[in-house]
C-alpha cells in the first residue's frame, strides 16, 4: 500500500537561507528559517548569507532543530527532499551534499526538488500539527479535479506564470524579462530611503496612504499610465504600467523602476523649497513618501493583476496558486480576492509568511507528493543553478 | 584605452555594445566591471551584450539570485550582481573561479569590489561606467585596463 502521509525531511539552501523542515504529507511539523525573527528569538541571531561556509556552519544545527521540533525520530523518516535548483551553485551544493550523506546513513530515498515547484505547491501546505491530517490521495484528487491550474510565483528572485496541466506537469506561460517584482519593491524602497529589504515597508506606507489617493489607470495609445492625486494636498503623480499591451504573458519591472526614480527626483527638487519635516536622505516629506509608496505598489501589483486577468481569459483555470515572498503583500491579496470573486475562481495563498519566502517546508510538500506517487529520479544528481520548472524530468 | 559615448536611446546603446563586443577577444576570459547607479542601465547593457553573443534567453536581473550562467558555444556568459551583498559575501563568491576558458563574466555593482581585486587575474578586464545625464541620456565610459 502507498504511504499517503510520508514523513519527509526537507532541506533548502538555494540562496541565503539555510532552511530545514519536517513534513508529513502536506502537514508541516517543523519549518525552520534561521534568518527570520522567530528563529532568532528561539535559537539566537543568524545573518542571512549565501556563503558556502555560512551554510556549512549552520546546516547540521538547523536540521537537528527541525527534527527535534517535529517530534519525529530520525529513524522514522521515509525520505529526504532537497532543492536541486534553481539557485546559487555554492549555496545549493551544501544542502545537496548534506542530504546525500543523510539519505545514505539512514538508507532512505533522496528526492531532488525544483525550488520553483516548491513555491508552486506552497499553498497546499497545512500549517499546524493540529490541522486536519490530509491524506495525499485527497490532495491528488483535488488537484486533478481543479485542472487546469495557474501558478503565479512572485518573489525577490522570480516573477513567473505557470500552467499546471496535470500532477507534476508544468508549462511556463510567462516570466519577467528583466527585474523581478520583489526586487523592484526593494529597489523602490531604497530610493525612498526606507532601508533594505524595504518591500514590506513600502506596503506599510502604502496601506496608510491609500485612502488619501484617487487612482486611475488609463490607456494611452501603446502605454498604460497610472495617475494618482492626493485628495488633501492635490499633488498629482504618474507612473507607467509596462507590458500590458505586449501581447504575451511576460512581465517587466525595469522600466517602472527607472520611471519611479525620476518621479522621486522631480518631486524632491520642488519639495525641498516648500515643505518642512523633510527626510534628510531623500528630500521627501512623510506624506510624499506615502503617496509615492501607493503609486509604486499600485503600478507594480496592477501589472500582475492585469496579466493574471489575461491568463485567466486564455486558460480558463479552475484554480490559481500563489507563491513567493510578494504573496504576503496585503494589496496583492486584496486585489486577488476581488479577482477571485469576480471570476469565481478559487485562489490559494500560502498559509503563513514562512511559506512565502524561501523555505524547506514547501520542498517537503513537493517531496512528499513525489514520494507518494513514486515520481522522482533515483540516479545520482548534481546542483542545477538554472533549473527551470518546465524542465523537470 | 578609454572611450566615451553619449547615448539617447536603446538603439544608440545597442551600437555602443556592438562596437564593444567586436573588440572582445576570446583567447582568455573577459571580466567586465559594470558601474553605475540604480536604474542607470547596467542590466540593459548586459542584456544587449547577451543578444550579440547569440544568447536566446531573456537576461533577468541577478540582484537576488546573485549569479546566472548562460551557455554559449564553448564557453559561458556569467552575470553577477553585487547590489545586495556585503563584503563577507562578496569575498565568499570567489568571482575568479568563473574566469576560466573563454568565459565572459559581467559584474554589476563592481564599485563594491576591492580596487586591488583584479590585479592578479589572468584575463582581459573592461570597466564600463554608466553616468545618467538625464532620464533618457547616458554617458558610457569604457576603459580597457588589461
Amino acid at each position: 500500500m502507498k504511504n499517503s502521509r510520508p514523513t519527509i525531511l526537507a532541506i533548502d539552501t538555494s540562496c541565503d537561507e539555510t532552511s530545514a523542515a519536517v513534513v508529513q504529507g502536506v502537514n508541516i511539523l517543523a519549518n525552520l528559517l534561521p534568518s527570520q525573527n522567530e528563529y532568532h528569538e528561539k535559537y539566537g541571531g543568524v545573518v542571512p548569507s549565501l556563503a558556502k561556509f555560512a551554510h556549512q556552519e549552520r546546516i547540521d544545527n538547523v536540521i537537528a532543530q527541525a527534527i527535534n521540533e517535529s517530534g519525529v525520530e530520525k529513524e522514522k523518516l521515509d525520505a529526504i527532499a532537497v532543492t536541486q535548483g534553481p539557485g546559487l551553485a555554492i549555496a545549493l551544493e551544501v544542502g545537496i551534499k548534506k542530504a546525500k550523506e543523510m539519505a545514505q546513513e539512514l538508507k532512505i530515498p533522496l528526492i531532488p526538488i525544483n525550488h520553483m515547484e516548491g513555491h508552486l505547491l506552497s499553498s497546499l501546505a497545512k500549517l499546524s500539527k493540529n490541522d486536519f491530517e490530509e491524506s495525499l490521495e485527497n490532495v491528488e484528487k483535488e488537484i486533478k479535479s481543479n485542472l487546469p491550474i495557474i501558478g503565479l510565483l512572485v518573489s525577490g528572485g522570480h516573477t513567473e506564470l505557470i500552467l499546471v496541466t496535470d500532477l507534476f506537469e508544468y508549462e511556463k506561460l510567462g516570466q519577467t524579462l528583466d527585474d523581478s517584482c520583489g526586487e523592484a519593491f526593494d529597489k523602490a524602497a531604497r530610493m525612498l530611503g526606507l532601508g533594505f529589504p524595504g518591500g514590506p515597508e513600502i506596503s506599510r506606507q502604502a496601506e496608510q496612504g491609500r485612502g488619501d489617493m484617487i487612482l486611475q489607470i488609463m490607456r494611452m495609445s501603446n502605454n498604460t499610465i497610472l495617475t494618482g492625486i492626493n485628495k488633501t494636498s492635490g499633488k498629482k503623480y504618474e507612473l507607467p504600467i509596462p507590458m500590458i499591451h505586449s501581447g504575451n504573458l511576460n512581465f517587466s519591472y525595469s522600466g517602472l523602476k527607472t520611471a519611479f526614480k525620476y518621479l522621486i527626483n522631480s518631486i524632491a527638487d520642488s519639495d525641498i523649497t516648500l515643505e518642512k519635516e523633510l527626510r534628510k536622505d531623500t528630500g521627501l516629506n512623510e506624506a510624499t513618501v506615502k503617496d509615492l509608496s501607493v503609486m509604486f505598489e499600485t503600478a507594480a501589483i496592477q501589472q500582475i493583476i492585469l496579466k493574471l486577468n489575461k491568463t485567466i481569459e486564455k486558460i480558463m483555470p479552475k484554480e490559481i496558486w500563489i507563491g513567493g515572498g510578494v504573496a504576503a503583500n496585503p494589496y496583492l491579496r486584496e486585489q486577488l480576492t476581488i479577482l477571485s470573486q469576480g471570476k469565481k475562481i478559487n485562489i490559494r495563498l500560502p498559509e503563513s509568511k514562512n511559506l512565502t519566502t524561501d523555505n524547506a517546508a514547501m520542498i517537503g510538500v513537493a517531496g512528499s507528493l513525489r514520494f507518494f506517487k513514486d515520481n522522482f529520479s533515483r540516479s545520482d544528481f548534481d546542483r542545477l543553478p538554472r533549473y527551470s520548472i518546465d524542465k523537470i524530468s | 584605452m578609454s572611450n566615451t559615448f553619449i547615448v539617447k536611446n536603446i538603439e544608440e546603446l545597442s551600437k555602443v555594445v556592438d562596437k564593444f563586443s567586436a573588440d572582445l577577444k576570446f583567447d582568455k576570459p573577459n571580466l567586465i566591471l559594470l558601474k553605475g547607479d540604480l536604474g542607470s542601465g547596467k542590466t540593459t547593457f548586459t542584456s544587449i551584450l547577451a543578444k550579440k553573443l547569440m544568447i536566446q534567453e531573456p537576461i533577468q536581473s541577478p540582484s537576488y539570485n546573485i549569479a546566472y550562467e548562460y551557455d554559449m558555444n564553448d564557453s559561458k556568459l556569467i552575470h553577477i550582481d553585487l547590489w545586495r551583498l556585503d563584503k563577507k559575501d562578496i569575498a565568499s563568491l570567489k568571482i575568479s573561479d568563473y574566469l576560466t576558458d573563454s568565459n565572459i563574466l559581467v559584474v554589476e555593482w563592481a564599485e563594491k569590489l576591492d580596487d586591488q581585486y583584479s590585479k592578479n587575474l589572468d584575463c582581459y578586464i573592461w570597466e564600463v561606467i554608466i553616468h545618467e545625464k538625464s532620464q533618457k541620456e547616458r554617458q558610457i565610459i569604457i576603459n580597457k585596463s588589461k
